[in-house]
């Protein structure tokens, strides 16, 4: 009951702010962008953040996509949780979803600077952390290391396989509206 | 063309030492753990077919999602192509899976698998370097 009322908060305040000549998705871009330009000080993470100097001089994007692209996000991580959440019931751990829901951003945030490939060893030195604080068995936990990134890639290899072979059919046999074909 | 996507900006030795440190800092929470082959090997046969199934659900869900996002924003951009069916979702899901595999010294992400791909559609001028604001959801 109290998630929904939170729920009905967050969507009150998105729909204020809609109406607000200057909307929270401009603030929150604006945050965004400073947070990109102090990370591209850095060598490394200098040519992912590089296109960040070139953003405050463009028009900030409409309300309405800026409301979509959130909403993508959100539903976007809730799925990659119940990714998660699958793998851990595969395994047996008996952990709840709304605890991976909330975690999955903070281990997200290590593969957003993408210093190594995937994440390997910070994304997952992050979840033996948020696992073990929560109690669960180090033999698991190492299990569901290796178990999620085994399935993870061959699901994600599967998609890949199966989309381009969709795909080159698509191109081969169907039809192209404006002649464009990449 | 590929030199739009290959890192050049002279720390490709960094980020081939920090990709080897986290599969160092990788095998370090593994072994921390106490795992064994076998272990591993009895929670992979257990694994029922409906476990691997929800899986491959997910990733179309997230690939599908990817694809949308992408979407949105090409149309914000007033980039309007029109491939054949299955484009978005093709590019997305190589995007991410050479995301996962593949090091950051070669650097090959949805993002830039995107441009390749708008780059073969005839979007020349659209590469890694020239992004305007919708950038900052790529980080989301």
């Amino acid at each position: 009951m109290t998630r929904i009322l939170y729920l009905f908060i967050v969507l009150a305040v998105v729909m204020l702010t809609l109406r607000s000549k200057r909307s929270i998705f401009q603030w929150i871009n604006g945050v965004l962008v400073l947070l990109a330009r102090f990370l591209s000080i850095f060598p490394v993470l200098r040519e992912r953040f590089a296109s960040a100097q070139a953003l405050f001089n463009l028009p900030p994007p409409p309300n309405k996509t800026c409301l979509w692209l959130y909403f993508n996000s959100i539903i976007k991580y809730s799925i990659i949780s119940a990714r998660i959440y699958i793998v851990m019931v595969a395994i047996g751990i008996d952990f709840s979803y709304w605890h991976i829901f909330f975690g999955t951003p903070m281990i997200q945030i290590i593969l957003l600077l993408g210093v190594t490939f995937g994440g390997i060893g910070a994304s997952d030195a992050g979840w033996f952390f948020f696992l073990f604080s929560f109690g669960v068995d180090k033999n698991d936990i190492g299990n569901f290391l290796i178990l999620e990134r085994i399935l993870s890639l061959g699901a994600l290899s599967f998609v890949t396989f199966s989309s381009y072979l969709y795909y080159r059919a698509q191109v081969a046999y169907g039809t192209v509206r404006d002649g464009q074909t990449p | 063309m590929n030199n739009c996507y290959t890192s050049t900006d002279g720390s490709s030795s960094t980020k081939t030492l920090l990709s080897l440190l986290g599969i160092v800092l990788f095998v370090s929470v593994l072994y921390s753990t106490g795992i064994t082959i076998d272990s591993v090997w009895q929670a992979m046969i257990q694994t029922q077919p409906i476990y691997i199934f929800f899986m491959v659900i997910t990733t179309v869900g997230i690939v599908g999602l990817t694809s949308i996002k992408w979407q949105i924003i090409l149309r914000s951009l007033n980039i309007c192509i029109y491939p054949a069916a299955g484009y978005y979702f093709y590019y997305c899901a190589i995007g991410l899976l050479s995301n996962s595999v593949i090091p950051q010294v070669v650097q090959r992400t949805d993002r830039h698998q995107f441009a390749i791909g708008l780059s073969r559609a005839g979007f020349r001028s659209y590469h890694t370097d020239n992004h305007y604001w919708p950038i900052i959801f790529i980080f989301l």
